[in-house]
């Protein structure tokens, strides 16, 4: 393939709006999963201002982030009819268990607000963490799953759906973890700006740091276990014109988030780490291209009628009129105050 | 050839009837609320009135309820009238009673944690007299 693409069918532009639309819900909402890692995993003298931090951080926006979710699940459903019936049918524990830790985490951070006894919070900020934890090692097994083709394969052979084969396998398992490192990495580094007290930003910079040598290793292991479960993403990755430079771009944009983080540059890191994120988002869905669920399930064979599909551009574009203007303003209001916050540096009477 | 006669008629006609009786039960109070502030400037809050606005309080989850079932009930045997029945698209995975179970206990839980604490807030409040009291520079404490 490679002519590049003259006309896009409304079902493609669909696809690919799902896809950007994922992408920023592991950029903002994956966040909010990592901060409750770091919420579980905070130690040290500075573990409660630590906490504080990540709740005031998460609070503003925690609930509107879902709403990047609750656009992909709609879209998926409405536009790949068959595509969503095969997902949900076949990974309907992982995916289960996902929105149970969903429901969790969101009860919790509210009720934590109102139990404040220390009783009470110690018993919330657990039932808000360890969600936090398993959810996002839920959703990368459920993309891990779908990109090794069991899924697809289990509906086709006609058994009763399994329950557990099609996501309690490595490679699943593996992209879980490489998940739940991606967004614990964004998090921490989204952490550093929200502070301007030094020792907190180094905390987290010394947990972004580590986060991110993580994930240089937790890669290799995912393209490595791809070679074997998930042959048409290796070969996606590997071998297609655009594999390559997609690979270099993301290795390229890890190093320069290392360095920023190293050199304190944090908002350079800030940006550099979404480019990433971002990258290998792209990177794993263009490896799929054009299968929404392998071997069988196509953008094209399992997409609704064109008119649903341009009924839903047209909403989506109706939509975005008032979500994206709304979703600045909200950012602008709560989050505009990590855009002044400089290097620390020692001359700074703040 | 579709038999549209094949829903329970008795329980949609009696969810029917709750629910427009709950929304009938909350506009007379409505009203009754809307006449006194006409007649004499004021929202009424003696007893009665209180003691009313108390009781429909339930009414409007109640009439929701109602509603949903006589909708739900009401398109049986069919999911899609005269295209797909309800048992033609149940999901072919296995052991959904243990998904039931989990959710059902789910939200009896969360539901308990809501109840609990608001207990606990109500408890805590300030009674009538102490706020009185607060609000008066003598009486603070």
């Amino acid at each position: 393939m490679s002519s590049p693409i003259i006309s896009v069918s409304p079902a493609e532009a669909v696809a690919v709006v799902m896809l950007l639309v994922l992408v920023i819900y592991a950029l903002f909402g994956g966040a909010d999963y990592g901060a409750g890692v770091w919420d579980l995993l905070a130690r040290g003298p500075r573990a409660t201002a630590q906490r504080e931090l990540i709740a005031h951080a998460i609070g503003p926006v925690w609930e509107a982030n879902h709403v990047w979710l609750i656009i992909v699940i709609v879209l998926l459903f409405t536009g790949f009819p068959s595509a969503f019936s095969a997902i949900m049918t076949t990974l309907h524990v992982p995916l289960s268990l996902m929105l149970i830790g969903i429901v969790l985490r969101g009860s919790a951070f509210t009720f934590r607000s109102y139990d404040n006894s220390e009783v009470g919070k110690r018993r919330w900020n657990r039932v808000f963490s360890i969600p936090s934890v398993v959810t996002p090692m839920l959703l990368g097994a459920v993309i891990g799953a779908i990109a090794t083709g069991q899924p697809g394969r289990a509906l086709d052979s006609g058994l009763p759906v399994p329950l557990f084969a099609t996501w309690l396998r490595p490679f699943p398992l593996v992209v879980g973890l490489f998940a739940l490192n991606i967004f614990a990495f964004l998090a921490a580094v989204y952490l550093t700006l929200e502070t301007p007290d030094p020792e907190l930003q180094a905390d987290f910079r010394l947990r972004a740091l580590v986060a991110a040598v993580a994930l240089g290793g937790v890669a290799w292991a995912v393209y490595f276990l791809a070679r074997s479960e998930a042959p048409q993403v290796f070969q996606g990755l590997s071998d297609s014109p655009w594999g390559r430079p997609v690979r270099y771009g993301t290795g390229a944009f890890a190093v320069v988030t290392l360095a920023a983080l190293s050199l304190r540059w944090f908002r350079l890191a800030r940006v550099t780490a979404m480019v990433q994120v971002a990258l290998i988002l792209w990177g794993c869905a263009l490896a799929q291209y054009p299968l929404l669920v392998p071997p069988d399930i196509a953008i094209g064979n399992s997409a609704a009628p064109p008119v649903v599909q341009t009924l839903l551009l047209i909403a989506l574009g109706a939509g975005s009129v008032i979500l994206l203007p709304s979703m600045y303003y909200l950012f602008h209001v709560f989050k505009g105050h990590t855009f002044q916050l400089s290097r620390v540096s020692t001359d700074d009477p703040r | 050839m579709t038999n549209f006669s094949q829903a329970p008629v008795r329980i949609i006609h009696v969810a029917f009837q709750v629910m427009v009786a709950c929304g009938l039960a909350m506009a007379l109070v409505s009203f009754w609320a809307a006449a006194v502030a006409w007649r004499s400037g004021r929202v009424p809050d003696g007893s009665m009135f209180l003691s009313a606005t108390v009781l429909i309080s339930p009414l409007g989850m109640l009439a929701i309820e109602a509603g949903w079932t006589v909708t739900e009930v009401g398109r049986q045997p069919w999911i899609i009238q005269g295209v797909m029945r309800t048992a033609g698209a149940v999901t072919p995975v296995p052991g959904l009673w243990i998904s039931l179970l989990v959710y059902s206990t789910l939200y009896v839980f969360l539901g308990l944690v809501v109840a609990l604490l608001l207990a606990r807030q109500f408890r805590a409040s300030l009674r009538p007299d102490e706020i009185v009291a607060a609000s008066t520079p003598e009486g603070a404490h």
